[in-house]
C-alpha cells in the first residue's frame, strides 16, 4: 500500500486547528468501545474510588455517561477518517480503514533511552511488522510537534497524555491502546496484541 | 581488492590502497564531483541550528560489539534502506553531488520513519538555490536550501533536471518533503560519525580526497577495522547496487570536510524557522 505514492494523498489532511493538550503525567490506558464505536476506554482501566456512602447510584450513572460521551467523540473522530457519510454505522464494518500506530521519542534523549527501547525505535524488525500487517505508522520525533497538522487519526494519538518518552498509541475502528515504550519485548508484545 | 560480506552481499572495500580509483570511475564515465570544502570562515563549526546535542565520547574498545549488536537487531539505517527498498540517485552529469547527499539521506530517513517510499529530487532544491546554475556546493548549504525550497518528488522534478520550468508546479508539493532535524558532527574523527550511526541516522559526509559528498547509514567491523557503509549517487548500476565499503582512514572527512548528521524528517505539518534558517545561511546565494 505504501509503496505507491499518490499525489492526493497528500492534500487530504485535515485542517484542523486542535491545539495540542497539555502533557501531563498518566497512566497507561488500554481501552476498547463498545460494538460500533472506537471507543477511549479510560473507563475501564478506572477504578471507581470508595467515595462517600449514598453517592453509590450516583457515581455508576456518571461513569457510564462520561464513557459514552469520550466513546462517542471518539468513534466520530475517527468515523470522520474516512468519510462516512451514512446516517447509520454497520457494526460489521470498521470505521476506519486499517490500523494505526504512532511511535513518539525525542531523537535528543536517545541517549537516555536503554539499548531496549533503541532497538524497538530503530530495528528494522519493528517496522516490517507493521508494514506487513498494512498498518499505517509513523515514528514521530515530538520536539518540535505540531499537532493540529498532523493527519486526524495522528492528532487524536498525539493529543492523548503521555507521562514520559518513549511512547507507543495504537488506534483503528474499535480499539485505542496508549502505553509506554519500556522494552522491546514488551512493546513487540503490544504490537502482537493489537495487531494480528 | 579486498570485499566484506554485508547485509546486501559482498562488497568492495575502498581504503587508502584503491581509493584512487574511485576517482578516475568518475572521470571515466562522466561523474562530475563537485563537492566545494566549507568555509569554516564565514560558517564555522557549530553555526548550523540544531546544533545543541551532546555527543559522548565513545570508547573505541566497545566499537566492535557495539557494531555487532547493531547488526543483531538491525538498527542500522542501511536495514531501512533495503527493506524499503529506497531508491539509488543518479546525478549524472549535474555538480550536484553535495545535494544527492543529504538528498538520499532524506529517503533514508523518511523509511525509518514509516513513511512511503518516494524517489525525491536534489535538483528540486539545489537548482532554486544555485540560481539554475550546474556548480558545485556542499552538504549544509544544501540543506539550508532544502528547507527553504523543500524537495520535489523526482516524478515532478526529474532528480539531473536543473531547469526552472519545474518550479512553479512543485511549491506546494515540496514542502511535504524535507529533513526535520539534523546535526552537525566533528569531521576529525570517528567519534561523532559512528555516535550518530549507532542511533540509527544517516550521516551526509563531504570528503575533501574525492571532492565528493556521499552519505553513510551503517558501519562494520573486520579484521580489526572500522569501515562504512557508503551510499553514492551515481545510480544503481554502479558497484553493489549503488554502495561501497570505505575504510575508516577514507571516510572520516578530517578538518576540512564536513559531516552532517540527519536525525528526524519534517513530519506532516511541520515548518522549519525559516529566520533561523536565513540567519544561518546569510552568505549563501538564496
Amino acid at each position: 500500500m505504501k509503496d505507491q505514492f499518490d499525489l492526493d494523498d497528500l492534500f487530504e489532511q485535515s485542517k484542523s486547528e486542535a491545539t495540542p493538550a497539555p502533557v501531563v503525567p498518566a497512566k497507561p490506558v488500554v481501552a476498547t468501545g463498545d460494538d460500533r464505536f472506537a471507543g477511549s476506554a479510560d473507563h475501564v482501566a478506572w477504578t471507581p474510588p470508595q467515595g462517600k456512602k449514598g453517592m453509590g447510584c450516583l457515581l455508576p450513572f456518571a461513569l457510564v455517561t462520561v464513557s459514552l460521551a469520550v466513546g462517542f467523540a471518539l468513534g466520530m473522530l475517527f468515523a470522520s477518517c474516512r468519510g462516512a457519510d451514512g446516517d447509520t454505522v454497520d457494526p460489521d464494518v470498521d470505521p476506519v480503514d486499517g490500523a494505526y500506530v504512532a511511535i513518539f521519542y525525542n531523537d535528543t534523549d536517545l541517549d537516555r533511552y536503554t539499548p531496549s527501547q533503541r532497538e524497538f525505535l530503530n530495528s528494522v524488525n519493528t517496522a516490517n511488522y507493521l508494514e506487513e500487517r498494512g498498518v499505517n505508522w509513523k515514528k514521530i520525533d515530538t520536539q518540535p510537534l505540531d499537532i493540529s497538522k498532523l493527519e486526524t487519526p495522528f492528532q487524536v494519538m498525539a493529543e492523548k497524555h503521555r507521562s514520559k518518552e518513549p511512547w507507543i498509541v495504537f488506534a483503528s475502528g474499535r480499539k485505542f491502546a496508549s502505553e509506554p515504550i519500556d522494552s522491546n519485548d514488551q512493546a513487540m508484545k503490544l504490537l502482537q496484541k493489537w495487531i494480528k | 581488492m579486498a570485499v566484506l560480506n554485508t547485509p546486501i552481499g559482498r562488497m568492495n572495500i575502498y581504503d587508502d590502497s584503491n581509493s584512487g580509483e574511485l576517482i578516475t570511475f568518475a572521470d571515466r564515465n562522466g561523474f562530475k564531483r563537485s563537492a566545494q570544502p566549507r568555509d569554516y570562515g564565514k560558517h564555522p563549526f557549530g553555526s548550523m541550528p540544531f546544533n545543541a546535542v551532546t555527543i559522548p565520547k565513545i570508547d573505541r574498545a566497545t566499537l566492535p560489539e557495539r557494531i555487532k549488536d547493531a547488526h543483531a537487531k538491525k538498527t542500522f539505517s542501511l536495514y531501512h534502506h533495503i527493506a524499503r527498498k529506497v531508491p539509488i540517485l543518479n546525478q549524472r552529469s549535474t555538480n550536484y553531488c553535495w545535494a544527492n547527499g543529504p538528498c538520499g539521506a532524506l529517503m533514508n530517513a523518511r523509511a525509518r520513519h514509516g513513511l512511503p517510499t518516494i524517489k525525491l529530487s536534489s535538483a528540486s532544491f539545489a537548482a532554486p538555490g544555485k540560481r539554475y546554475q550546474n556548480v558545485g556546493g556542499w552538504g549544509g548549504e544544501a540543506i539550508g536550501y532544502m528547507a527553504q525550497f523543500g524537495c520535489a518528488p523526482d516524478s515532478l522534478w526529474p532528480n539531473h533536471e536543473i531547469n526552472r520550468k519545474y518550479y512553479d508546479s512543485t511549491r506546494e508539493v515540496s514542502q511535504h518533503f524535507n529533513i526535520g532535524e539534523w546535526y552537525e558532527l566533528n569531521p576529525r574523527d570517528f567519534n561523532d560519525i559512528c555516535w550518530a550511526l549507532l542511533n540509527g541516522w544517516e550521516v551526509s559526509i563531504g570528503l575533501p580526497w574525492w571532492s565528493h559528498l556521499v552519505f553513510l547509514n551503517a558501519l562494520y567491523w573486520e579484521r580489526g577495522a572500522l569501515f562504512a557503509n557508503v551510499v553514492n549517487s551515481w545510480g544503481e548500476d554502479w558497484e553493489s547496487g549503488g554502495m561501497v565499503v570505505m575504510a575508516e582512514e577514507k571516510f572520516v572527512p578530517g578538518a576540512q570536510g564536513e559531516a552532517i548528521a540527519i536525525s528526524t524528517i519534517k513530519m506532516d505539518g511541520w515548518q522549519h524557522d525559516l529566520k533561523r534558517i536565513a540567519h544561518w545561511s546569510e552568505g549563501l546565494a538564496v
